[in-house]
């Protein structure tokens, strides 16, 4: 049907999908972590607390209630990616914010070339592929294997070289 | 710097995990990176505190502990950056960022502290050490001159408040208009039935509430602050630190709105005092505003300075405390000090009593005659009498005495002759008094003590202790030496001469049960100090306590000392064969005594085999039991000691007294049966077939509060003997199967019966008596039904034996052993991963060294497999001798770093 909508746009009067009900859940929630952060009727730990009636108190409680429900169990790509390496990492510690985009960013784009390739919208050579094939293995054994003393001493050296050590 | 193709790199590295990025920037030396980090977008991403479930953790932020190390080597780079650091809960970043503040100039010091002390006040707690930085911060900016920042951290710190105990009612409307009673009115206003109901309910809930006075940092931590870092506040600030403490405390006074006659802040005494019993922050806050005051004046700041400081709050605390001060240093004014004392409100307020009279005390002598004679007048005008007061003359007369007595004694020795004479009246009529500037005192004292020591005692004839215990009479005061103290002080002396007293014990026999109850209570004591006996002797004395009849408490306990000490007699085969009959005699009739009651049973105080030595009928079927055993000992030669050669035919009292406790309509006390439960595997060695033919009404089905009793007493207090599970295999069984019925969740793992069970278990398994593959599935139903808790313990223990290399165990045991691993495995594999926390103790099995190389390892990997890494079973693998070689270095090597 959603096709379908695509196709004759008028004739579905309306029911057209112009953006996905995902994006727009986490527009929504954006703007409710906003509200949190400079409302003066809401606190941590006491939650809501604000001159509200009954009403607003109950569906604002519920609101964040669905929110965290989506957390856990709808999160967005990005949230379950990075997730999921962090459950990976032994020490269970998250990596911070340019190196979690970095490999982020990684990830999109092995993932975007697999995709592009197995849906033939995209034919790459067979070097190209093999290289996107050592990427990924490179990608998953930086995740997967544990964290050996080599690492470290890469690390070292690198400090060493460039005058820090 | 270092070149953009090095950082690039650098970033490829620690992109790796967290390791690598916490190792990176532990190893950074040089603040040249912090640029390059920064356009990179590093330092604006403190990971938050973490909390899982009433747990809280402060992950550490390398970027932060790096900033810390380099401030004092680039200030002005690690300024710029620790401004992009966003707001974060986390407080090991905010210590890092006070470690990196201390380095930065004034105004940027004050800017962050003024930010910092924001943050400090939004939070209930702040955790040590982040205390201790944040007092360098406050030093170092009053030594910088930014005062009121300094002021405004350290206010933020110290900041203490009221707080309701215990719970809040829930059932207590707040805001009028969000009640409901469950059906909601039109508009949701609540009936004035309802309003009525709610009153109530308030009024009962509040006089069981109390307030009490918590901080942000913990009392130890508290006071730890204002010794280290006030006072160099105080130098530096004067009495502006002293006006901030003292806004501090009447906040918090202010604070305690219950309003109720116990206040939560109680100060018995402003000075230190043996009365100020109370440690937490409140006391602190007072001790460090009272010793602030006195160091202001000895620094040479005006007492009428600081008197000023305090006096300007409203709590009659503080007028405490200008008494106090000016008590302290009233040389430094004593003009001041004089006006202070006599002044009509502070004579007259009791609140203010104690400090008053120190400091009325301390400058009377010193007043001129006007002050005196003003002094004198007020008390000898006595109290002022409310007109509430209902007492007749005499009352009033006697009121006023102890008034003026009270008042007098402040200042005895500088009163004048006129005076000094009255307060002696004074005295004789009424006595010396006891603290006069304590409105109230509290005094402890521990007891019973006795009117003489033991030495004192035993220096005495038997004869004349005996005629001294009788005769003495204590004085009814409870502070005072009571016959309880006596009693014990004679136990003393009995258990260190036994026989004179044995000799004597007809001098105890008739008398007060207390002293019988003692000496037997010396006697048992003796007993255990090895000393010898006269064992005929005792068991007259005992004969004459079971003549006495009686159900109070007092010949209770007297009962109960002698069986123990029949049961150390017995225990330990001192008691001579040919007393039998009479030992008999006593054991049989206290069986009959009617403690424990079913009420005393019904209040389930402590698990039944502890009620049961503590009761008379329990005590007394433990020594039938013991009876039975020293009987056996002394018929049976070692060579034919086997279960078949004796039997209860051997015992018929015994018999009788047993069975006759096994029906329920004649002994329903689930106390008594714990004692067949605890002896079984004995009973079961005396008469085989008895126990046989007995084990249904001991463990009664029909009876569960009865069979319970005895069969958690047997698993807990029994070793697991092959000859009662050959009995009791049957009710192994269902126990395994009421195992779903029992959930123990909220109790121990030490305390849970399906723990216990599962130990017996194990252990039998490891003997040959069950095994995985029984018919019955008694082993597989237990690990199938049990806890996860329960299954583990059973595990943990045998896998304590296994991995000590002190403990031989036999290859057949050790076989034993892979077979039920071999089950557990199987189980796991059937059941999946849920089932792993059952045996999270099974790799440490597995990997105990006592099974061959080969099957460990296969073991091993099978166990990670079905475990799907969890890291419990993953460590066991280091714990494996045979990992010693290859396998164990890499994994330690792994391991360092997670």
């Amino acid at each position: 049907m959603e096709k379908i909508g695509e196709l004759y746009p008028e004739e579905a009067e309306g029911r057209t999908s112009t953006g996905s009900m995902k994006e727009r859940v986490f527009k929504l929630k954006d703007a409710l972590d906003k509200a949190k952060r400079l409302s003066a009727g809401y606190s941590e730990p006491g939650g809501w607390t604000g001159p509200f009636d009954r009403h607003l108190h109950r569906f604002l409680e519920k609101l964040g209630d669905f929110f965290d429900w989506v957390d856990s169990h709808r999160p967005s790509r990005r949230a379950q990616f990075q997730r999921t390496l962090v459950g990976l990492d032994p020490s269970g510690h998250d990596l911070p914010k340019p190196l979690r985009d970095r490999r982020y960013r990684a990830w999109k784009r092995m993932s975007s070339f697999f995709q592009k390739t197995s849906h033939h919208r995209s034919s790459p050579g067979l070097d190209k592929f093999r290289e996107r094939i050592g990427e990924l293995e490179a990608f998953l054994s930086s995740v997967l294997l544990p964290t050996t003393f080599d690492d470290l001493d890469a690390i070292d050296a690198l400090l060493k070289e460039s005058g820090d050590a | 710097m270092p070149e953009p193709s090095t950082v690039a790199k650098a970033l490829e590295l620690i992109g790796k995990g967290a390791v690598n990025h916490s190792y990176f920037f532990s190893k950074l030396k040089s603040p040249e990176w912090i640029e390059p980090l920064t356009e990179e977008g590093f330092f604006r991403d403190p990971p938050p505190r973490r909390v899982n479930g009433e747990f809280v953790s402060y992950p550490v932020w390398p970027e932060s502990k790096y900033l810390a190390r380099m401030a004092p080597i680039a200030p002005t780079q690690v300024a710029h950056v620790i401004g992009l650091i966003p707001d974060t809960d986390n407080i090991s970043v905010h210590e890092d960022i006070a470690r990196v503040v201390i380095h930065l100039g004034a105004r940027s010091m004050a800017r962050w502290a003024t930010k910092e002390a924001r943050w400090v006040s939004e939070q209930p707690r702040i955790e040590h050490p982040l205390d201790e930085s944040l007092g360098a911060v406050v030093e170092r900016l009053a030594g910088l001159g930014e005062t009121g920042a300094a002021l405004g951290l350290a206010r933020s710190l110290l900041t203490i408040r009221c707080v309701v105990d215990s719970w809040r009612p829930v059932s207590v409307r707040e805001p009028a208009k969000t009640y409901r009673s469950g059906v909601e009115g039109s508009d949701g206003a609540p009936t004035d039935e309802e309003d009525r109901e709610v009153a109530e309910m308030a009024a009962s809930v509040v006089a069981q509430l109390s307030s009490s006075i918590v901080g942000r940092l913990s009392p130890y931590e508290y006071r730890q602050f204002v010794d280290r870092h006030l006072p160099a506040l105080l130098t530096i600030c004067g009495t502006r630190a002293l006006d901030m403490l003292c806004d501090v405390l009447e906040e918090a006074i202010e604070s305690d709105t219950l309003r109720r006659s116990e206040r939560a802040i109680r100060r018995p005494a402003i000075e230190p005092h043996g009365q100020n019993r109370s440690q937490d922050v409140s006391d602190a806050l007072i001790d460090a505003i009272r010793d602030a005051s006195v160091e202001l004046v000895d620094n040479g700041v005006a007492l009428a300075v600081v008197v000023d400081s305090l006096d300007r709050q409203t709590s009659p605390l503080f007028k405490r405390m200008v008494l106090h001060l000016a008590a302290e240093r009233h040389r430094e004014d004593p003009e001041l000090a004089a006006d202070l004392a006599v002044c009509a409100d502070h004579f007259r307020d009791e609140r203010l009593l104690h400090e008053y009279s120190r400091l009325l005390g301390a400058v009377f002598p010193g007043l001129d005659d006007v002050g005196r004679n003003r002094v004198m007048k007020w008390i000898g005008d006595g109290p002022p009498f409310h007109e509430s007061f209902v007492g007749d003359d005499e009352e009033r007369r006697m009121w006023t005495i102890y008034w003026q007595r009270r008042r007098l004694a402040w200042i005895h020795q500088d009163l004048d002759e006129d005076w000094k004479a009255r307060y002696a009246r004074i005295v004789k009529e009424t006595g010396e008094p006891e603290n006069p500037d304590f409105t109230s005192y509290t005094t402890t004292w521990i007891g019973p003590t006795s009117p003489v020591n033991a030495e004192e005692l035993g220096s005495r004839s038997v004869e004349e202790i005996a005629r001294y215990v009788q005769t003495w009479k204590p004085t009814g005061d409870p502070r005072q030496p009571d016959k309880e103290g006596l009693a014990r002080t004679l136990e003393a002396v009995v258990a260190k001469t036994p026989a004179e007293f044995l000799n004597a014990r007809g001098l105890f026999q008739d008398g007060s049960v207390r002293y019988v109850t003692a000496v037997l209570a010396g006697l048992s004591q003796a007993v255990r100090d090895e000393t010898s006996i006269d064992w005929t002797a005792a068991i007259d004395l005992m004969l004459s306590v079971v003549a006495r009849l009686g159900g109070d408490s007092e010949t209770r306990r007297a009962r109960q000392r002698c069986l123990w000490l029949l049961w150390e007699g017995l225990r330990d085969d001192l008691i001579d064969i040919r007393l039998r009959k009479s030992v008999w005699t006593i054991v049989d009739a206290m069986a009959d005594d009617a403690d424990p009651t079913p009420e005393a049973d019904s209040r389930h105080e402590g698990d039944p085999s502890t009620r049961s030595v503590n009761t008379v009928r329990g005590t007394a079927l433990h020594t039938v039991v013991a009876y039975s055993l020293w009987v056996y000992q002394s018929e049976i030669e070692p060579a034919e000691a086997r279960p078949s050669a004796f039997g209860m035919d051997r015992i018929p009292e015994v018999r009788t007294r047993l069975e006759r406790h096994l029906d329920p309509a004649i002994d329903p006390s689930p106390t008594v049966r714990s004692v067949y439960g605890e002896w079984f595997p004995h009973l079961a060695m005396l008469d085989q077939g008895w126990a046989r033919q007995h084990v249904a009404s001991i463990f009664p089905d029909g009876w569960p509060e009865l069979r319970d009793a005895a069969w958690e007493t047997y698993l807990r207090r029994c070793p697991a003997y092959n000859l009662p599970f050959e009995i009791l295999r049957h009710h192994y069984l269902e126990a395994v199967d009421r195992m779903d019925e029992t959930r123990e969740r909220d109790a121990p793992r030490s305390e849970r019966i399906g723990g216990v069970l599962g130990e017996h278990l194990v252990i039998l398994a490891g003997r040959g008596l069950v095994s995985w593959s029984d018919d019955d599935g008694l082993l597989r139903r237990f690990f199938e039904n049990a806890e996860p808790d329960d299954a583990d313990r059973a595990i943990w223990l045998v896998r304590r034996d296994l991995s000590d290399d002190e403990t031989h165990v036999s290859d057949e045991v050790v076989r034993r052993f892979r077979r039920l691993t071999e089950g557990l495995l199987e189980l796991l594999k059937e059941h999946g991963r849920e089932r792993m926390g059952h045996l999270k103790s099974l790799g440490w099995w597995i990997a105990s060294g006592r099974f061959d190389p080969e099957w460990t390892l296969s073991r091993l990997a099978r166990l990670l497999e079905l475990a799907g890494g969890q890291s419990r079973v993953s460590r066991c693998w280091i714990a494996w001798p045979g990992c010693r070689g290859v396998v164990r270095p890499r994994l330690s090597r792994c391991s360092r770093h997670g």
